[in-house]
């Protein structure tokens, strides 16, 4: 598969389920007040859209390994240890309210 | 939060989505000063909020980007390789250097960028038209990555082809941006679409969808750290996300329609909102004076 089609499938899919979860919860927040379901689905909406563009990089290594490119590949494996060792550095920084 | 504000940061966000979209910025510049001057809400919550919807504009915008063919994903993801790690360095080294002198080097840097948009906002449209943007020779980066690329341009109606540049030269802007970024709190947009585009012959069109497809990936980052340690406001994401999403797949739309040397000189204009806002920061900080957006 064409890699900009996949990755516009993702997308797509990532974005409608996100916007599906988040206007579901704003409906439940302006019409029942009390009912606290609403939360989660912003919740998950928003682990949803952070999750998005990770699965993109994720695909397009499947893709590039799969089309041999071998140094694209590379560019994105290093990408994601960058991302992986930033996000548990600013988690321990935060935690300790650095 | 009362319903009613919620409904009302919605609506607000539209135009933010929408210019985010066009222009190939994150747009946390523009939604920061909205939240926090007419809501009220508290700073750190509307950067936590902005975060979010970066990677919403993002998404909206890019996902229309790929569809058209105008996204370069190899481009993106190369150069975002060291603006991540220029991020990261430029979070930590944010205590060497005092922020005023910051803010106003950045606004000098931009107030010339923007000169240089709308400078060759011509020369822009005659590479457009008379297909210039292959007359120079790919660098050896380039090539083994596979970097220049075509797309289809709506406001033409034909292909451009495209010869991609400095590669090692946009690597190291890229960091640079990327330090900007971490220790300025501002999104790399504003600077890596006139990297792209001055530095490495990207055309216009093409450095402003890799923009907005690479700042998803950064700001994924930085919302998962706020998101795992409880800063995100929920319930002021999801007004704003939704707002910022339909305003990006308006701005989307339409870009592909607009001539090429028009946008850049749309684009030389927001610099100049940002070259001001930067130097409002640095005169606040280094006098104490207040101005508007500061």
């Amino acid at each position: 598969m064409e890699v900009r089609k996949a990755l516009y499938l993702v997308l797509t899919t990532g974005l409608i389920i996100a916007i599906t979860l988040y206007s579901s919860g704003l409906i439940l927040r302006l019409t029942l007040i009390e009912w606290r379901v609403y939360k989660t689905l912003f919740f998950i909406g928003t682990i949803v859209l952070i999750s998005t563009p990770i699965a993109m990089l994720i695909l397009s290594l499947v893709l590039f390994i799969k089309n041999k490119e071998i140094y694209n590949a590379a560019v994105i494996i290093i990408l994601l240890l960058l991302i992986t060792i930033g996000v548990i550095i600013g988690i321990v920084l935060r935690t300790k309210g650095l | 939060m009362e319903a009613l504000i919620l409904l009302k940061v919605l609506v607000t966000t539209i135009p933010v989505g929408f210019v985010a979209a066009l222009m190939g910025i994150g747009g946390g510049s523009l939604i920061i000063p909205i939240l926090v001057t007419f809501f009220q809400i508290d700073i750190k919550e509307a950067i936590a909020v902005s975060i979010v919807m970066v990677i919403a504009t993002s998404i909206s915008g890019s996902s229309r980007y790929l569809k058209q063919g105008i996204t370069n994903v190899r481009l993106g993801i190369f150069l975002e390789l060291t603006t991540a790690i220029g991020a990261a360095v430029g979070a930590v080294i944010t205590t060497l250097a005092p922020s005023y002198f910051l803010y106003l080097l950045l606004s000098i840097l931009l107030y010339y960028l923007s000169f240089i948009q709308i400078r060759t906002s011509r020369l822009e449209f005659e590479k457009v038209r008379y297909e210039k943007f292959t007359l120079l020779e790919e660098d050896s980066i380039a090539r083994v990555l596979h970097l220049s690329d075509r797309y289809y341009d709506r406001a033409e109606g034909k292909y451009i082809d495209y010869n991609v540049c400095n590669s090692f030269k946009g690597l190291i802007s890229s960091f640079m941006a990327g330090i900007c970024s971490g220790m300025l709190g501002i999104g790399g947009g504003v600077l890596k679409v006139p990297i792209m585009n001055t530095l490495m012959n990207i055309p216009m069109k093409v450095a402003i969808a890799t923009s907005k497809f690479m700042m998803g990936i950064t700001a994924s980052t930085g919302a998962l750290i706020y998101l795992m340690t409880g800063y995100v406001n929920l319930e002021l994401v999801s007004s704003t996300v939704l707002g910022v999403a339909i305003g990006a797949l308006i701005g989307a739309s339409i870009m592909n329609r607009v001539q090429a040397n028009k946008l850049k000189i749309l684009f030389g204009i927001l610099l100049l909102y940002f070259a001001y806002l930067m130097l409002a920061r640095g005169i606040s900080i280094l006098v104490g004076w207040r101005l508007p957006g500061a």
